[in-house]
């Protein structure tokens, strides 16, 4: 009896059983590092490898052409706090954003409200609003150029009829901000009436009909009792992305104004992109890309924490 | 040697052991209804015998062949899924040709397009296209060979999983609750047909259901399985008369069968108002026991006469029968029983009754769920 | 009928939804009618939407005479297709490892493309630009795809989707007699087609539009997309003439636009789907 026992027990102590387990699941495993293994090879490539490296570039003082640097600490950091040009940057990119996120989020939702209540049309109006995300910006960027141009422009002359001077629009520093609000409005509007109108799809009718039943008589007692709790998940889904959009914004600075006049529309990324791109100082450009990555970060981590606390789940 | 064998299968996830020590044997041909509540092991058991899975321990056979190690692929099981697992995306007829292409292609020949250049390729789909036929004609399933299952209703589907399961000629059939997701009505005339589809292929049959009617009606022999474990394995009319063990005697049934806790007094009798259920329980006086009656086993006497007393608390009236709850006087016991229309058209909630229990009906089992023997032949229901 | 019972709540809100449809849809009018103008007409008279004298096929051969436009869209299409193929191809083995295998690294990888999701291409620039640099690839379609052919986010959608999908569809693959290659191109990817989709419209979007990274790599119209030819045209046309310009624009504009309203119930599903896991 001994005997058999030990021809079944193997070599390694083990059953029979057991090690078939052992080996089906080495094989699953190594199937599976053989399916994951380019994905992991690219994502340690072009994604952790180069945000290490902008780390590290933040500590030097490389410039691009010139081949030797030195470590030079925190002095990149330094000297931005310093730089009159990035402190304009975060104050524009902040003022732009804080009008483009509440502005789309808001009039996504109500666009949104309105084409679910409303029967007639509605295939026409979901395609109207959304045609902007699909949209080339630099290409409709330049239709607004036309739309906006002080002189010969459609805006001023609608606005002249009515009596009123209109701005020189993207040329005059107290309104190019605006501007390009308008225009990062009127782009992102689209994207997020989409996702609401997912939202309120997904809002089960008998919600409603309880809500009614149980006293809410006007649509807006309604829409305080069941509309905007359920759409929490949404509504804060749609809110960071937009502020991330809203914060990287670049290709209408780029278009319309790069950055002028007088630096009033110099934002974020149009600041990295000279600094790194055009005068090919590569340290300071990285220490500036910590910060908007930092930005990033944080507007995250603020969402999960939200998320964890607030947003009521159906 | 048994067809296909399962020894001594275990396995343990952490510290719960879901599979303990479980052997099955299947001869040849022969269908096995593994039954039990859910979570009680028995997918992971047909998993194991499929390959999918693995024992921490035990041996899985075919044919007295080991293929404990092999991969599942290589076993020649079919598998019939609860979902029916069809591939979406292909057509009834592809669906069930997948095993043979499989087998019988080599990968070149699978290839789109450079596939059609490997010389003998053409005979060889010939020839499965041919299998395919037969297996669907014989499901009555011809006209849907060029329909996917999204356009199929429930019971077609189940229809196609068969023959896909059947069209490869399988060592063995496991199937997963294969009927649990048909209607009511669908489900007992499929039950038949599997029965038949298995006796005409006489392949070994791993059937798991938590249904135990199903279990009952299908099976040569019926596995009850709990919490891990194999508690008695055996013809179907055997499990219902003869429980080795008190969940089995309570999974298998419906309606439950009673049970009573109680102790012995002299002679190993339990005694129940008055009535001596049964005599001969080994023992000394005093042990504590638990008594199964089957319900169709007690009759409902008018009240008065010798038997036990008891209170009729509710009736439910199921068309060829009634189901008759009673409270026993004089103690928390209850006993539920199955009569005929016309023996209880008098009876309503609430009249006093006499219970009167078939001699020989009482099973008992110890404190730790096993059957106890009884010393001595009964002789007879005692009147007291 | 009184002119009063017009204004109902209902009537109100059809009005509203139309003047906002105006507004938003009011570039691509002008857009279209500035096209079709001349030089002069457009400096004269910007309301009149309809033009007395029709210069559309003046302005759209300015637009392809000046800018190499059909090379721009072949550069678009190119560049779009290659990204696209490649995040699939490495995108989707590695999510269906992640989301049916038992892998000791799956919890690792999790974190890894969570992390990913948060960096965005302007984050990784000046590094990926300075190795394209040193290693002389500027100019080239490989610097224009290669950041991209890794996509974390696509990770992430298809291993949501592939969750979802039945393990005991694996199973029977398994137990037909399928390799985990095989269950991946018979049974994952054909589908997946929803997931796919999906993906294809967010990827395509984001880089036909992509301005940011384009601008960095390329310098020269050969490899040029369409976004940077457009900015390229603007400054050689110092960017007063602008009928060859919105010929242009609509020239660009049209292909994205066009692929949305042919397959819009598509397309929104698939911003639907990528937008609210993303």
């Amino acid at each position: 009896m001994s005997e058999i026992a030990a021809v079944i027990t193997g070599p390694s102590g083990q059953s029979p059983a057991r090690q078939a387990a052992a080996r089906a699941a080495k094989r699953e495993e190594r199937v599976a590092w053989q399916l994951a293994a380019p994905a992991i090879m690219l994502i340690l490539l072009l994604v952790l490898l180069p945000t290490l490296a902008v780390f590290v570039f933040s500590l030097t003082n490389y410039e691009l052409g010139y081949d030797d640097f030195q470590f030079i600490g925190f002095e990149n950091y330094a000297e931005l706090f310093g730089d009159r040009t990035f402190l304009i940057s975060l104050k524009n990119t902040t003022l732009y954003t804080a009008i483009v996120a509440p502005l789309s989020v808001l009039i996504g939702l109500g666009v949104a409200l309105l084409i679910e209540s409303e029967t007639r049309g509605r295939a026409f109006f979901r395609t109207a609003y959304f045609l902007p995300v699909a949209s080339l910006l630099v290409a409709m960027a330049t239709v607004f150029q036309y739309l906006l141009h002080p002189t010969i422009g459609p805006v001023n002359a609608i606005l002249s009829m009515l009596g009123i001077a209109g701005p020189n629009w993207l040329g005059s520093s107290s309104t190019v901000l605006i501007s390009l609000a308008i225009i990062g409005v009127w782009q992102s509007v689209g994207f997020n009436m989409v996702l609401f109108l997912a939202g309120l799809t997904a809002i089960p009718r008998e919600l409603y009909a309880a809500a009614q039943v149980d006293g809410a008589k006007s649509s807006w007692e309604r829409f305080r009792l069941v509309t905007w709790p359920m759409l929490g998940p949404t509504t804060l889904f749609v809110t960071t992305i937009s502020i991330i959009n809203a914060v990287k914004v670049f290709e209408t600075v780029k278009t319309l104004t790069e950055g002028g006049p007088n630096k009033s529309s110099e934002v974020l990324l149009w600041t990295i992109y000279q600094e790194g791109f055009v005068y090919l100082r590569v340290g300071y450009a990285s220490a500036m890309t910590v910060i908007f990555l930092a930005v990033l970060i944080v507007l995250m981590i603020l969402q999960y924490r939200v998320v964890d606390r607030k947003v009521h789940y159906a | 040697m048994s067809a296909f064998s399962l020894k001594n299968i275990s396995k343990s996830y952490g510290p719960s052991r879901i599979l303990d020590d479980i052997t099955i044997e299947a001869g040849e041909g022969e269908f096995i209804a593994l039954v039990g509540p859910s979570g009680c092991g028995k997918s992971t058991l047909l998993r194991i015998a499929a390959g999918l899975d693995h024992g921490d321990d035990g041996s899985v056979s075919m044919g007295g062949r080991d293929i404990t190690a092999e991969h599942p692929a290589d076993r020649n099981v079919a598998m019939v899924f609860q979902s029916y697992a069809l591939y979406p995306h292909l057509t009834a007829a592809q669906n069930i040709a997948v095993p043979l292409t499989m087998r019988n292609l080599s990968a070149l020949e699978r290839m789109p397009f450079v596939g059609r250049l490997i010389p003998g390729r053409a005979e060889r789909q010939v020839a499965i296209r041919q299998q395919v036929a037969t297996t669907a004609a014989s499901l009555r399933i011809d006209h849907l060979l060029d329909r996917k299952p999204g356009h199929m209703s429930g019971g077609q589907r189940q229809r196609v999983a068969l023959a896909r399961a059947l069209v490869r000629q399988p060592g063995v059939f496991l199937m997963d609750e294969p009927l649990s997701n048909l209607d009511a009505n669908l489900r007992v005339h499929t039950r038949a047909e599997i029965v038949e589809l298995h006796r005409r292929a006489g392949v070994p049959t791993l059937y798991v259901t938590h249904d135990q009617a199903e279990a009952l009606s299908m099976a040569d022999r019926v596995a009850v399985m709990m919490g891990g474990k194999l508690l008695q394995i055996d013809e179907p009319s055997r499990i219902y008369d003869d429980p080795r063990h008190i969940e089995v005697a309570q999974f298998i049934g419906s309606p439950r069968i009673n049970v009573l806790d109680a102790v012995t007094s002299e002679n190993g009798a339990v005694v129940l108002g008055g009535n001596v259920l049964v005599e001969g329980v080994a023992g000394p006086v005093g042990t504590p026991v638990q008594i199964a009656i089957r319900p169709e086993r007690i009759k409902l006497r008018p009240a008065g006469g010798g038997g036990i007393p008891a209170i009729v608390s509710r009736l439910e009236f199921l068309g060829s029968e009634v189901i008759v709850f009673t409270r026993i006087d004089g103690s928390d016991g209850s006993f539920t029983m199955k009569a005929a229309p016309q023996d209880v058209a008098h009876v309503a909630a609430g009249m006093p009754v006499t219970l009167e229990v078939d001699p020989g009906a009482c099973l008992v089992f110890g404190k730790d769920g096993l059957r106890v023997p009884l010393r001595t032949p009964i002789k007879q229901m005692a009147h007291v | 009928m009184s002119l009063l019972s017009l204004i109902s709540p209902r009537n109100l809100r059809l009005a509203l939804l139309s003047l906002g449809a105006l507004v938003f849809l009011a570039p691509y009018i002008w857009m279209l009618s500035t096209a079709a103008k001349s030089r002069e007409e457009i400096f004269s008279s910007s309301l009149s939407l309809w033009p007395h004298h029709w210069a559309l096929w003046e302005n759209l051969g300015k637009a392809f005479s000046r800018v190499p436009m059909l090379q721009l869209l072949f550069n678009g299409v190119f560049v779009c297709a290659l990204i696209f193929f490649v995040q699939v191809v490495i995108a989707i083995p590695c999510a269906y490892a992640m989301a049916k295998l038992k892998f000791r690294a799956a919890q690792t990888m999790m974190t890894l493309v969570m992390l990913g999701l948060l960096v965005p291409i302007h984050a990784t620039a000046l590094p990926i630009y300075v190795a394209l640099n040193k290693t002389g690839m500027l100019n080239s379609y490989f610097a224009l795809s290669a950041p991209f052919f890794i996509s974390v986010f696509g990770i992430f959608l298809f291993l949501q989707f592939f969750r979802a999908m039945p393990d005991d569809l694996i199973s029977a693959a398994r137990l037909d007699g399928m390799s985990e290659a095989a269950i991946v191109s018979r049974v994952i990817v054909p589908n997946a087609w929803p997931a796919v989709t999906a993906f294809a419209i967010f990827s395509v979007v984001a880089h036909w539009n992509d301005l940011f990274w384009p601008l960095i790599v390329v310098t020269s119209t050969e490899r040029a997309t369409p976004p940077l030819g457009l900015l390229f045209f603007r400054a050689a046309e110092a960017g007063d003439d602008y009928g060859a310009l919105m010929a242009a624009t609509l020239v660009v504009t049209l292909p994205l636009v066009a692929a949305f309203l042919a397959a819009q119930r598509r397309f929104i599903e698939g911003i639907t789907l990528t937008g609210l896991k993303g």
